[in-house]
Formats: C-alpha cells, sequence, structure tokens
C-alpha cells in the first residue's frame, strides 16, 4: 500500500504543469560544459562535440580555437598544455604531427581536436560559436589577423549554410573589423557596458554579445537586445545560475550544463 | 507506465517474498547516496543472499540536481551482485558488480536520455545490525537521446555511501 501512495505522489509532483518553453538557444560551452563535474568528454574534445551536436534538443556548441604554429587550427581552451593534457609547451608553438597525439588528461583520453576534424560540423543545423584565441602567449605575441582569416575561410567553405551558422567571438577590438568586413557574423566578449556600447556605434553590424552571466544583469541584456543585438551569456553551470538566465531572458546561453539548460529553456 | 509497473512489480517481488512462495527473503534494507558522473542517486535497496556468499540488490534512486531542483524525474534501478571476501566480526569487505538502468525525464513519461551501465567495484561495510557502507565502481556506461539511435559508450564511476539495516 505505501508504496501506492509513494506512486502517486510522484506522478503528482511531475505531472504539474511545466513552465513556459523560452526562446533562448542553449549553446554547449565547450561542447558539453567546461569544467563541469557532469560533462561526459573533455571541454573542447571531438566527442564533446559530436556529442552535443547529436542531441536534438542543443540548439549548438561553443569551442575554443588557437592556431597552431603551422597555421592549423585547434580546439583548446587553454594554451599551455599541461595544464589540461598529458603534454607541455604552448599549441601555438608546435605543429600539428606533434598536437595529433596529444590526449587529455580524463577518464575518456580523448584526443586534441583539430577543428577540421569535426565532420559532425558539415552538414548539420546547428550553430557553432568559434571563440577565436588572438594571443599566443608563450611567445607573448599576436597571431596574423590576415592568416586566420585564411585559414577560416577554408574551413567555412566545408560548412553548409555556414553564413548563417557561424559566429566568431573575440575579445581584441582590432580583429572585430577585420572579421565584419570578411563576412562573419561577429560576437564581442565583453563584461563591460562601456565597451558594448562604443562597438556597437563603432561597428553597426556587429551581431552582438558574449558576457558573463554574473556581470551582465537583466537591465544590460535587455539594453543590448533593444538595439537589435544578440547577447550570449556564459559561466553557467549550477540550477541557481540557470534560473537567473531565465529571468535575464539573453538571446542565448553558453551553459557548461547542457542538459540542465535544455531542461530549464526547452 | 510499463516502467513504472514494472519497477514497482521488481519491488514488490522483493519486499513481498515472505508471503508468497519465493525463495528469496530480503534480509536487508539500504539508503545508499552515489554520486556518480551524471548526478547525486539517493537510492533505496532491498537486498537478500540467494547463496550463503553471494547477495543480490535491488535499487531505485533519483538523480538530486534533476529530479529536485529542476522538476525533471531522472530514475535509476540498479541490481548489485556482491560477495564477502573478507568477513570480521565488525565489517566485510567484498567485490561487487552492478547493472544499472537510467532514465532523464522532464515529464514523467518522456524521456529525453537513456542509459545503461555495468560496473564492477567493491563494496566496504561496517558494523553489526546497522552499518554503513562505501562502495565505489568503474566501468561502462552507455547513452542515448531519445529518438535517436546512435550510442555512446564512456567510463563511469560511481563512488557510494550508505546505510544498511540488516533484519
Amino acid at each position: 500500500m505505501n508504496y501506492k501512495i509513494i506512486l502517486i505522489f510522484i506522478v503528482l509532483f511531475f505531472s504539474c504543469k511545466k513552465k513556459e518553453q523560452s526562446s533562448v538557444v542553449v549553446i554547449g560551452h565547450g561542447g558539453n560544459g567546461l569544467e563541469f563535474e557532469g560533462s561526459i568528454y573533455h571541454g573542447n574534445s571531438k566527442e564533446a562535440m559530436d556529442f552535443t551536436f547529436a542531441n536534438p534538443n542543443a540548439d549548438g556548441v561553443e569551442l575554443d580555437l588557437r592556431m597552431a604554429a603551422d597555421g592549423s587550427l585547434w580546439l583548446s581552451h587553454d594554451e599551455t598544455l599541461e595544464t589540461e593534457t598529458k603534454s607541455t609547451g604552448c599549441v601555438g608553438d608546435k605543429n600539428e604531427e606533434e598536437l595529433a597525439g596529444i590526449k587529455y588528461n580524463s577518464l575518456q583520453n580523448e584526443k586534441l581536436a583539430k577543428l577540421t576534424d569535426i565532420i559532425s560540423f558539415q552538414t548539420s543545423d546547428k550553430s557553432i560559436f568559434v571563440d577565436v584565441k588572438h594571443a599566443n602567449t608563450c611567445q607573448n605575441n599576436i597571431q596574423e589577423v590576415a592568416t586566420y582569416l585564411a585559414v577560416l575561410d577554408e574551413w567555412k567553405q566545408t560548412i553548409s549554410n555556414s553564413n548563417k551558422r557561424i559566429y566568431i567571438i573575440l575579445n581584441t577590438v582590432d580583429w572585430t573589423e577585420p572579421f565584419i568586413l570578411a563576412g562573419w557574423q561577429v560576437l564581442y566578449s565583453s563584461d563591460d557596458s562601456a565597451v558594448r556600447n562604443q562597438l556597437t556605434n563603432d561597428y553597426p553590424s556587429i551581431k552582438g554579445f558574449v558576457c558573463k552571466n554574473s556581470l551582465c544583469s537583466k537591465i544590460q541584456v535587455n539594453e543590448i537586445k533593444s538595439k537589435g543585438k544578440e547577447i550570449y551569456l556564459y559561466e553557467v553551470r549550477s540550477p541557481k545560475s540557470l534560473k537567473e538566465v531565465r529571468e535575464k531572458n539573453p538571446t542565448g546561453v553558453m551553459s557548461d550544463d547542457v542538459q540542465g539548460a535544455i531542461l530549464e529553456f526547452k | 507506465m510499463k516502467f513504472l509497473i514494472g519497477v514497482l512489480f521488481l519491488f514488490s517481488l522483493s519486499l513481498n517474498a515472505q508471503e508468497k512462495d519465493f525463495s528469496i527473503i530480503p534480509n536487508k534494507f539500504s539508503l545508499i547516496s552515489s554520486f556518480q558522473n551524471e548526478d547525486i542517486f539517493i537510492s533505496l535497496a532491498s537486498s537478500c543472499n540467494i547463496k550463503e556468499w553471494l547477495a543480490i540488490e535491488l535499487r531505485y534512486g533519483v538523480g538530486t540536481r534533476r529530479t529536485f531542483f529542476q522538476k525533471s524525474l531522472f530514475s535509476k534501478i540498479d541490481l548489485v551482485l556482491k560477495t564477502d571476501v573478507l568477513k570480521k566480526e565488525f565489517w566485510v569487505l567484498g567485490p561487487s558488480v552492478q547493472f544499472s538502468i537510467m532514465r532523464l525525464s522532464p515529464r514523467l513519461f518522456s524521456p529525453i536520455q537513456l542509459y545503461s551501465s555495468a560496473e564492477i567495484g567493491y563494496n566496504f561495510a561496517l558494523g553489526n545490525k546497522l552499518k554503513m557502507s562505501q562502495s565505489s565502481y568503474l566501468g561502462y556506461r552507455k547513452t542515448r537521446f531519445a529518438n535517436v539511435s546512435k550510442r555512446y559508450l564512456y567510463l563511469g564511476y560511481a563512488i557510494e555511501l550508505g546505510l544498511c539495516y540488516e533484519l
């Protein structure tokens, strides 16, 4: 008899009317989450990208992109390899042969991913947010924007509907104009509303902005949207922060808890 | 509905065994918390010795993060086989094998992600009638999204703490 009561309770609890669906777009931060204990795969691995792309309820992925010494493009959040992998040195100092065999320090032992190896990007309808890392901190220099644009353009040709699906995230003002002129959809990463306002004035065709959830208020989100710009929030991991994002109602969320974001917004 | 009926049927077998003509009589009931990749699960378990050296445990649990903080039922059913290799007056230690299925459902009967796993580990229990237990498991899990055929195989872990009462 007791289990019948428990069953009735469970049915009532979960049968209650669900909250309304939200228009917030769900993007997997680093694929399926960065530094999140619930992620199955390491952030920025090919497996993480494929996994979220296969999720019918996810809208896309965000990835961190770095250029190797030979101009090949690799997914890596950190410039230095020893923080997350079994190797040492910097991505920017190594070539493709050296980077190809490097594995993450993770349970699944994933390899460092090269951008062009992620085949699932090519024919899907999901969005790809490319966070372009422009600096080589080991050499203390900046990459050449023209070289970056050329290599990215080559990759873009392999992606269906790329003009609509690919977003470039920048955090250096100097690269904003070249990328916009080259026809990319550009989002600028800044937590400072003054910087965002300036960029909106200087580059009217900028697509929008990316901001940390804890540093971007509801008022600021509404201000950005009122100017016709998109706004994506990141550093979102807990159920509490997902509820905060729901309140703010940005264009999208780059969530480290992808399935949690899907449960909240879909 | 079929899923829940199946769960209740399995439970009623173990909890009401004394009233039916089964040879399985549960002699232990446990409350277990399991820290694993997907969530922190709280489970209720009943177990019995099918042989003197082999215990079988059936558990039903829910993932706390998804179920209570996101109101999406993340349920888990485990079947655990244990044997005590080292048996002392107040503690026991032995290997253990666990088979699980998990189901994430934002609406009670509409799953969005399904998991199954097979893991091997150990079980350590301390106490007499009332025991504290600690188990750890490592093994393979398979997951797929509902309505998508592709399955993903990955290594999964579970670290468990439990409280068990022996009849």
